[in-house]
């Protein structure tokens, strides 16, 4: 799709809807959004392969129709507790900018909430918060109903620490 | 320059590419002065230059606007090939590739050496001995026909009727059913023509409308018709073209200037067991210019009394280039003294861009059509006076060269011999590995319905599950094929490598002064067109090396009772999924001595170490290691051996060394045949398969824990056959969790890379297989000690170790003091392969 062929679509998008979409997941209690655009396919939890090395929120790689794809439990890398993986633990795949190229992941999730429509001024900044969850990854916050839906910058998310790419190894991508 | 036309650059790029390196070969083969390779040569100058003045490069088209003047006089044979012409010319090939390269936005070719060639070529075109050739000027831009052959044709005038003709017809001459090249082929039947056409009018490709003329041409018509036949065959086209025809005398009348040879080439009945071939000769020729070859059959027995190792065949071979006799004569150098080879040069080839019609781009496919008798001797290039002929030589009946040219025609292909053209097609390599791709994905898939089919047959059985195995077994068999189909997409003949190496023998033979037979064979071994692009500069350093420190110098070698002649063969063959390369010199041999006391000079053993012969011809391989005495200018450049063991084995090669002193040496490169695939050894270490390249592995040996060496508290040394190798356990490696397994032994898969072994202890072998390496960077990143990944048959994933990185990360894992004593206890052992850690 080039460009313009996605300008069009997202502006279409708006129009019908009048805002972006957004896939929302869980993880504890909290509920998260990305910009479903983004995001390729859900996949229930299957084994992955584990890679040495890695840290411990990476879980390893997985074979999406002969693509080896990377997956992270987002519980663990926002260092909250870790729980078993069961029959509602979702992989979703999302597509990552990574500048150079774009690369497919897995992120691990307790389950998958809503898609929400959501126009530009129901979102709010996000406040800067510290610890392991950067103000960086959020776009913003919104308020649903009761609950507050915390809305993720995917790029800087899964190009942040290890799994940014390596420069030097990146030359033959 | 618009982007429609750009597009076309690259593909003028690679052909022109392609035409230097026919060039090349085929000035490498001209001593024998073969007429069509000269022609060769002459063909592949013109292609480039025409091709660069087209997409504008000038500077290319100005220099090689020289070499084909020059080539030009080669084979008119107003120059004799000489060495020096030829190796003048080889520069000038270098030149042109040099000048390519930065019209490419490559660096800036050396003006200097441009320069300097340029200037030289311009003094060879005196060399010849018409006097005209001397003083014509060398033109400076792309039109520079019309300047050359100017002068020329003066001395055409006067003795025979010439004509010149311009012929501009109009735009839509063809869209009333004319086709101008069948009036050229008219007016050939009236007597010896000359075509130029004028492509000065030819519009943008974007812009061009196939259904129209934008050529013009001036011909030039020796022949003693009278006017009248000449316009009889404008006559139905003058009212839709500008003709003018007049009587040529002493006028300017341009002519094209496309020399060339005519080569009589008789081998003898035995040349094939001498190891020559007359089609790398042809072929060499080929790169010459372009040529056309008609092969001689009439000495051809009976089937039922031919013998296959003979030779019956002959050929006559035209050659248009510009090249010297010597660059001809060079071609059947190794041959010489095994054939009847005549070179005579003829001047009246005739060029014309009849498919330039329909091919405006490419505007310059050459027609040399000539069906009058061939100009030989000492005429200016482009005479087209055939009262000037000296026959010097007999030549074939023009009918069948202007058959074979106009065969020609059709394909604006610089291939040596029709016979040789295969039909091909260009495809972008990415499209290539995207099907290799899902081939590979499609070999998954199978693998594992493969799978699903067996458990389904154990668990029911019956008629339908039948018919379901009998198909899935079918699938397999399909697959299986269309995976070596695909695979056999990328590979191409080795040749393309070994192509390069009768040059550089040539040139470094010439700066050693030594005498050597490069012998060939196996040349048509397939290889991935990965692999054989990273193998051609370690190629180059093997042959140097044999050159340099294996071949003897002629004295040396008569004193040693060998023939003065040296020989390094090249052999390539398959064997057992990998292709096997021997470079064989028969020269002195390695120095075992010398090599000993050079590695305990350099401290790379110790003197209480014993060790055998070929221990210590390995040794060549370890880095730092020249025993050149004096640096050469060709090799002990600070480049040695390790570095050409290092880049055989980042390909999953090897390379080893088998030496007689005496004589001789072979070094022996093994590669696997593709990159894409791999044998690996499947291994579990904890709860994951991992894969070993199966290249790498020199053995696996269940250790007890009797031969392995506790140092420092852990178990990092094995006792292996009187060496010491040290160990690396991939579960602490990979920090899993250590093994329950309380047994005595362990079992380890001894790797070797750039000639160091390490023993990686592993829990359990499972098969080995084939698989399809995966890259992890697509969507992640390289991470350090693994190749990559591959999809097993049941959709998992399992990493494929790199064992260079593994013995890098595992042997940097431990602590520097533990790696110091290590290797004290290590060197003062009887390891013979020291570990630098």
């Amino acid at each position: 799709m080039t460009d313009t062929e996605w300008q069009q679509q997202s502006d279409m998008l708006e129009q019908k809807t009048d805002g972006q979409q957004y896939l929302s997941f869980l993880l504890d209690d909290e509920e998260y959004g990305v910009d479903i655009l983004r995001v390729q396919e859900l996949r229930g939890w299957t084994p992955v392969t584990y890679v040495p090395d890695m840290p411990n929120y990476l879980k390893g790689v997985l074979n999406l129709r002969g693509a080896i794809i990377p997956v992270v439990d987002l519980r663990e890398r926002f260092g909250l507790e870790k729980i078993g993986y069961g029959p509602t633990t979702v992989v979703i795949v999302i597509k990552v900018d990574s500048g150079s190229c774009e690369r497919v992941m897995g992120i691990i999730v307790d389950a998958v909430a809503e898609t929400y429509t959501l126009s530009a001024d129901e979102i709010q900044p996000a406040p800067q918060i510290g610890g392991v969850i950067n103000s960086e990854f959020i776009t913003g916050l919104v308020a649903q109903e009761d609950k507050m839906i915390v809305l993720m910058d995917i790029d800087e998310l899964m190009n942040s620490d290890e799994l940014a790419i390596d420069q030097l190894a990146n030359t033959e991508v | 320059m618009s982007i429609d036309l750009s597009q076309f650059i690259s593909t003028f790029l690679e052909e022109s590419y392609e035409g230097l390196e026919i060039m090349e070969s085929s000035l490498l083969d001209l001593d024998s002065a073969d007429e069509e390779t000269i022609n060769t040569i002459f063909r592949a100058a013109h292609s480039i230059k025409g091709g660069a003045g087209t997409f504008g490069f000038s500077e290319v088209a100005d220099f090689t606007h020289v070499v084909e003047t020059l080539l030009d006089e080669l084979r008119s044979g107003k120059q004799d090939i000489s060495p020096p012409l030829v190796n003048l010319l080889l520069e000038s090939v270098d030149c042109i590739k040099a000048l390519l390269e930065a019209a490419q936005d490559g660096p800036e070719a050396d003006a200097d050496v441009v320069s300097s060639v340029h200037t030289r070529l311009e003094q060879a075109l005196g060399g010849g001995n018409i006097e005209k050739c001397g003083s014509e000027p060398v033109p400076e831009n792309d039109a520079q026909e019309e300047a050359t052959t100017a002068v020329d044709n003066q001395s055409a005038a006067g003795r025979v009727g010439c004509w010149k003709i311009t012929f501009i017809p109009n735009e839509d001459l063809l869209q009333s059913g004319h086709e101008p090249s069948f009036m050229f082929e008219a007016l050939k039947d009236l007597g010896e023509l000359q075509i130029l056409p004028n492509k000065s009018t030819l519009p943008k490709f974007s812009k061009l409308n196939p259904e129209s003329i934008y050529l013009s041409w001036n011909l030039v018509l020796i022949s003693d018709c009278s006017a009248e036949d000449v316009s009889e065959i404008f006559e139905w086209v003058e009212d839709e073209c500008e003709l003018v025809i007049e009587r040529s005398v002493a006028d300017e009348s341009p002519a094209p200037v496309d020399p060339g040879w005519i080569i009589h080439f008789t081998p003898f009945e035995t040349l094939l067991e001498t190891g020559n071939e007359p089609s790398f000769m042809l072929e060499a020729l080929s790169d010459l210019g372009s040529v056309d070859v008609t092969a001689r059959i009439e000495n051809l027995p009976e089937l039922s009394t031919l013998d296959p190792e003979k030779l019956y065949l002959s050929w006559v071979v035209n050659l248009y280039s510009e090249c010297s006799e010597e660059d001809v004569r060079e071609v059947f150098e190794w041959v010489e003294d095994e054939c009847s080879l005549t070179v005579t040069a003829f001047d009246s080839s005739l060029k014309t861009d009849v498919s330039a019609v329909e091919k405006e781009v490419s505007a310059q496919a050459d027609v040399s059509a000539n069906t009058s008798a061939p100009q030989i001797g000492t005429i200016p290039v482009s005479d087209p006076e055939p009262s000037s002929d000296v026959a010097v030589e007999p030549i074939e009946p023009s009918i069948d060269r202007s058959k074979a040219k106009l065969e020609k025609t059709t394909s604006a292909s610089k291939k040596a011999k029709p016979a040789a053209e295969s039909s091909s097609i260009r495809v972008d390599t990415d499209k290539i590995d995207a099907l290799i791709n899902r081939v590979g994905e499609l070999v998954i898939t199978q693998a594992m319905l493969g799978q699903v089919g067996d458990e389904l047959a154990e668990i029911s059985a019956g008629s339908e599950v039948e018919r379901l195995q009998a198909g899935l077994d079918q699938l397999e068999r399909n697959t299986r094929d269309l995976q070596e189909d695909v695979m056999r997409v990328r590979m191409l003949p080795i040749s393309f490598v070994f192509n390069r190496f009768p040059r550089l023998v040539h040139d470094v033979s010439g700066k050693l002064g030594k005498k050597v037979e490069l012998v060939i064979t196996g040349e048509q071994t397939e290889i991935d067109k990965t692999v054989m692009e990273k193998i051609g500069d370690p190629m180059v350093h093997l042959i140097r090396n044999s050159l340099d420190h294996g071949l003897e110098t002629p004295e040396e070698r008569v004193a040693a009772g060998k023939p003065e002649m040296g020989k390094v063969e090249l052999d390539a063959y398959h064997q057992g999924g990998f292709i096997i390369i021997d470079i064989t010199d028969d020269g002195r041999g390695l120095n075992t001595e010398k090599i000993y006391q050079k590695a305990l000079d350099k401290g790379l053993i110790t003197a209480d170490q014993v060790l055998t012969d070929s221990e210590i011809n390995e040794l060549v391989f370890k880095p730092g290691f020249s025993t050149a005495d004096a640096v050469s200018d060709l090799s002990g450049r600070g480049v040695g051996m390790d570095v050409v063991r290092r880049n055989i084995e980042s390909l999953g090669g090897h390379v080893s060394v088998r030496s007689e002193p005496g004589h001789g040496s072979t070094f022996s490169v093994s590669l696997p045949l593709t990159l894409a695939i791999l044998d690996g050894q499947l291994v579990r270490i904890h709860n994951e398969t991992y894969i070993i390249p199966l290249i790498a592995i020199v053995e696996t040996i269940l250790a007890d824990s009797n031969s392995v060496s506790p140092i420092a508290g852990e178990n990092k040394l094995l006792h292996f056959r009187d060496e010491y190798i040290p160990l690396i356990n991939l579960r602490s490696l990979f920090k899993l969790p250590k093994s329950e397994d309380k047994t005595e032994s362990s079992l380890i898969a001894i790797v070797e890379n750039s000639g160091q072994k390490v023993g990686l202890v592993v829990d359990e072998l499972f098969g080995q297989q084939q698989v399809v390496i995966k890259s992890l960077e697509v969507n992640f990143k390289r991470i350090e000690g693994f190749a990559g990944a591959t999809i097993l048959g049941d959709g998992s994933v399992a990493l494929i170790l790199d064992v260079a990185g593994l013995m890098k990360r595992g042997l940097n894992f431990e602590s520097a003091a533990t790696a110091k004593k290590r290797n004290e206890i290590f060197r003062n052992s009887v390891g013979q392969h020291g570990v630098v850690a």
